[in-house]
């Protein structure tokens, strides 16, 4: 199904509300708008040391990444069709409480938003070329794939590629 | 020549973020990462053969028999963790 898309990866914020507007001017026909919102959280011990994180640091593969999640984003109008998907990806120092992630879907009707915005996330997270560090006031260690999310994004099966 | 990069941990333990090799005779990721045995720190060829670590080939993912060419731009990437 033809669906608009928009993927961008960069340092600054974004504005939620602002994303809304143009996804719908975007996808005039749908019935069901799902946005997903990932934050940096503040309430987890580091990996090293058993302490709250100051920030984390992110970095992509620039060359890779944007493509990988349009190839995410082809894959999911392929199993749950869509109208409009906005991808958006923040990278840099980003402090606790601050927007990382963001993943909107729009479709005809609610299912195939919620699924599709769900495998976009569980994608996101085991495939594309990004990756954290975290830093505390003792240590900083990168964080890889958790169980749990590689566990989240095995139960959609294989990939077509 | 190949140029090689390395990502995030990867880049850490390298203690660079790029590197180039001149040998046309490599085949493939497994020859590749045997030659850079020879320069860079035995921690780092360590983790890039590690099982969770992944490796692209001209900004594809690839695996460890991926074929290079001249010109190739590789990159070793530890395990992904965006979102």
């Amino acid at each position: 199904m033809v669906f608009s898309k928009k993927v961008w990866v960069g340092e600054s914020d974004f504005d939620v509300g602002e994303e809304y507007s143009k996804l719908l001017e975007s996808s005039p026909h749908s019935g069901a708008v799902v946005f997903f919102t990932g934050l940096v959280r503040d309430l987890y011990p580091t990996n090293v040391n058993d302490e709250m994180v100051s920030y984390l640091e992110l970095e992509h593969y620039p060359e890779m990444t944007e493509r990988l999640c349009e190839e995410i984003l082809d894959e999911a109008n392929q199993r749950f069709p869509f109208d409009g998907a906005t991808v958006l990806h923040r990278v840099g120092k980003l402090a606790a409480g601050e927007q990382i992630v963001m993943v909107a879907i729009s479709s005809r009707h609610r299912e195939n938003a919620f699924q599709a915005a769900q495998f976009v996330m569980d994608y996101l997270k085991t495939r594309a070329t990004f990756w954290k560090k975290e830093v505390g006031s003792k240590g900083a260690e990168w964080l890889g794939v958790k169980d749990k999310d590689r566990q989240a994004a095995e139960r959609w099966g294989e990939l077509n590629d | 020549m190949i140029k090689v990069l390395f990502f995030a941990g990867f880049r850490e333990l390298a203690g660079t973020d790029a590197f180039e090799v001149n040998d046309d005779s490599l085949r493939d990721i497994r020859e590749l990462v045997e030659k850079l045995a020879e320069t860079l720190p035995a921690e780092l060829i360590k983790a890039l053969k590690d099982e969770t670590a992944l490796v692209s080939i001209d900004h594809k993912y690839a695996g460890w028999d991926g074929k290079l060419h001249q010109n190739a731009e590789v990159g070793f990437l530890p395990p992904v963790s965006g979102g």
